[in-house]
């Protein structure tokens, strides 16, 4: 078992077989099925596309690679605190919260936008300096 | 092998800066198991409260407004801000280290989850200053019960917007440390080469990926619902919370037979037995656990009791292998018994009673008398506090070194342990007989002629037991934290899995090398190598390379 594949998809089957076991054999109603279901058909989907991403980045870094993560990311702090202001806003706090907290959410989006972009052009130089992986 | 130059970033700067926004895994997950000990301390208290209102009949240390919002603000608390968070906040940290990566796949998100589930549990006991109160519907707010006719007042929307952000944090935690598992994992890390907390890891990040939306959409219907809207009936609504919230019960219980079994396998210096076993019963016991949430439901008559029992009863089977795992691990094994071994021994205890009562309750012949009763009440207090709780400390006081670099008091850590198995022992086990004899959870008084109060009280002072074991601990780990360090990177001497290779507390990137991982146990491995003992073996790898495949 090299890959999350197995687990993930043995897993996601099982919940798809009760689903259809409920459905079929007990009379499960629609919701309770389509939740089961789609969890099920979720996990499997994951399972594939995991397998298939971790053999793409296999390819170009075997070994060893750069890290580019922030080592701070103040912009994420931020969206997290906007968006639970302006979810204030919409819950009980209004006007008064909503729109200082949007506002607070795209400066960090954009924030965490620019820090991406800094971090591809970093892997950039890396890679033309002959230290990327390869 | 030859190592290969890792790209010079700058070093962590590990001032407040870092503890607000660094995006290390270690750091995310301290800062969340640190949110959820406050709320910890905080939900506690709440209890003591609620504790002390039944002391006695005729009490009114609160009014009964003022208990309804106890008794909701303690379970959301303890639940959605404390057993959920400090569960993913330890996955977080370990699994990074134990399946060999620098770094956490997706840290941002990570950090953000964090905070977004410090911030909703603000937003949550934020409710307390309206004019109404906290939120007072129940951790569980069923529709229409949680409705603006029956429950008004901003308190219970700040409860919604809590618990939907709190929510939130979490599945991004989840997402975090699944993505890591799946991607992040050392060469030579296969999956069947996972340490036993990484798999529990692994299937606690499924659920919470897969089940945990769900409360979401409860909760913005709900908020739709209290905003005017009118399409969220009793049935769907608790289709949706169970579909979230028996799931997280294991979500609250997966992470910690994890630390049970490193505990274990550290504690009697053996390899973990019966690994596969393990592996396949966890696997099914993931999947039982997500079709097991109508049994919530039986007294509701809207759906199939004769499934939901069946696959509710048929939990026990996976729930044995790991007991028969986790026993065969100590079975004739070199034991120590440390604070944290005498923890794995209270969770073998203490989980039994409550997952045994449970199997009762997977019977809707007995659920039907026993629902909304103390029975219930003191089931759940069983695998969620006197089982996950148990589990969590055996974790922490193994890991702690690895943690600080510093030891926890042994001595201290005894007295904790006894005081809180005497507290949980005196304050849950009267309440299995106070269901029976038909005492309804959620009664903020009760009549003397009704037999109850010597029960009663015998709970009380467990429950204040409790409390006088966890401010030892608390001493113990401010003493603690004032020493120097001096724990070595394997701390026991008897660690198996990769995060004790690491230094404790390890570097901003986890690893200066990584042993060779030929198995599950890949420390133990080296130890009991033909070719030499366990340190000469580390730095003869030490130029392994680092996996560190770290796109984000």
């Amino acid at each position: 078992m090299r890959t999350g594949l197995v687990p993930l998809a043995a897993w996601g089957a099982g919940l798809i077989a009760i689903a259809l076991l409920g459905r079929l054999a007990f009379g499960l109603t629609v919701l309770p099925t389509l939740l089961l279901a789609g969890a099920g058909a979720a996990s499997a989907a994951t399972g594939v596309a995991s397998t298939v991403t971790r053999r793409r980045a296999d390819r170009p870094a075997p070994g060893d690679g750069p890290h580019l993560n922030a080592e701070l990311s103040l912009s994420s702090v931020a969206t997290a605190a906007g968006g639970s202001l302006a979810l204030v806003g919409i819950s009980a706090g209004g006007e008064a919260f909503f729109w200082p907290g949007m506002g607070l959410a795209v400066l960090g989006a954009m924030g965490i936008l620019r820090e991406t972009l800094a971090a591809r052009r970093e892997l950039a130089a890396l890679n033309d300096g002959g230290q990327g992986p390869r | 092998m030859t190592a290969t130059a890792r790209p010079a970033l700058p070093a962590a700067d590990r001032g407040a800066l870092a503890w607000l926004a660094s995006t290390d895994h270690k750091l995310v997950g301290i800062r969340a198991a640190v949110t959820a000990l406050a709320f910890f301390l905080g939900g506690g208290v709440l209890a003591l409260l609620m504790r002390s209102e039944l002391a006695q009949p005729g009490l009114q240390v609160v009014s009964h407004s003022g208990y309804n919002q106890l008794f909701t603000m303690h379970g959301s608390t303890m639940i959605f801000l404390v057993v959920i968070p400090v569960a993913l906040a330890f996955c977080v940290y370990m699994v990074p280290l134990q399946v060999g990566a620098a770094a956490i796949s997706g840290a941002r998100w990570a950090l953000s989850g964090s905070w977004l589930i410090l911030i909703g549990g603000l937003v949550m006991w934020s409710g307390w200053l309206t004019r109404a109160g906290a939120g007072s519907a129940g951790w569980y707010a069923y529709d229409p019960l949680s409705d603006r006719a029956n429950t008004p007042g901003d308190g219970m929307d700040l409860w919604v917007c809590g618990v939907t952000l709190a929510t939130l944090g979490e599945i991004m935690l989840g997402a975090c440390v699944l993505a890591t598992i799946l991607r992040r994992r050392a060469p030579g890390m296969t999956m069947l080469r996972l340490a036993p907390f990484t798999w529990t890891a692994l299937a606690t990040s499924l659920l919470v990926v897969f089940s945990f939306p769900s409360l979401v959409v409860a909760m913005g219907l709900l908020l739709a619902e209290r905003h005017g809207a009118d399409f969220l009936g009793p049935i769907t609504y608790q289709h949706l919370f169970w579909f979230y919230g028996h799931p997280a019960v294991y979500v609250m219980f997966f992470p910690f037979v994890g630390m049970v079994a490193e505990a274990a396998s550290v504690f009697s210096g053996r390899r973990f037995f019966g690994y596969r076993a393990f592996v396949i019963a966890l696997l099914a016991f993931t999947a039982l656990s997500m079709t097991a949430w109508a049994h919530h439901m039986f007294t509701t008559g809207a759906v199939p009791n004769q499934l939901f029992a069946l696959t509710s009863t048929a939990l026990i089977v996976p729930a044995g292998v790991e007991y028969f795992d986790i026993i065969g691990t100590l079975w004739r094994g070199a034991i120590r018994f440390t604070a944290s071994l005498l923890f794995v021994i209270g969770f073998l205890m203490q989980f039994l009673l409550g997952g045994v009562t449970g199997i009762f309750l997977a019977s809707p012949v007995l659920d039907y008398h026993a629902t909304d009763s103390y029975f219930v009440v003191a089931h759940f207090h069983y695998t969620l506090f006197a089982g996950s709780l148990f589990g969590l400390f055996a974790g922490i006081y193994m890991w702690w070194p690895k943690l600080t670099g510093r030891y926890l008091s042994e001595r201290l850590g005894r007295w904790h342990f006894g005081l809180t198995f005497v507290g949980t022992s005196l304050t849950f086990l009267p309440q299995f007989f106070l269901g029976l004899d038909g005492m309804a959870r959620r009664l903020p008084d009760y009549s003397a002629s009704a037999g109850w109060t010597g029960l009663n009280r015998l709970s009380t002072v467990g429950s204040f037991v409790i409390g006088v074991g966890t401010l030892l601990f608390l001493v113990a780990a401010v003493r603690s934290l004032r020493q120097a360090p001096t724990a070595r990177a394997d701390a026991w001497s008897t660690g198996n899995s990769l995060e004790w290779a690491a230094d404790s507390p390890p570097a901003r990137h986890n690893f200066h090398a990584l042993p060779p991982i030929r198995s599950y146990a890949p420390l133990y491995d080296m130890r009991n190598a033909a070719e030499g003992p366990g340190d000469e073996e580390l730095a003869r790898v030490r130029d392994v390379p680092v996996a560190a495949r770290s796109r984000t």
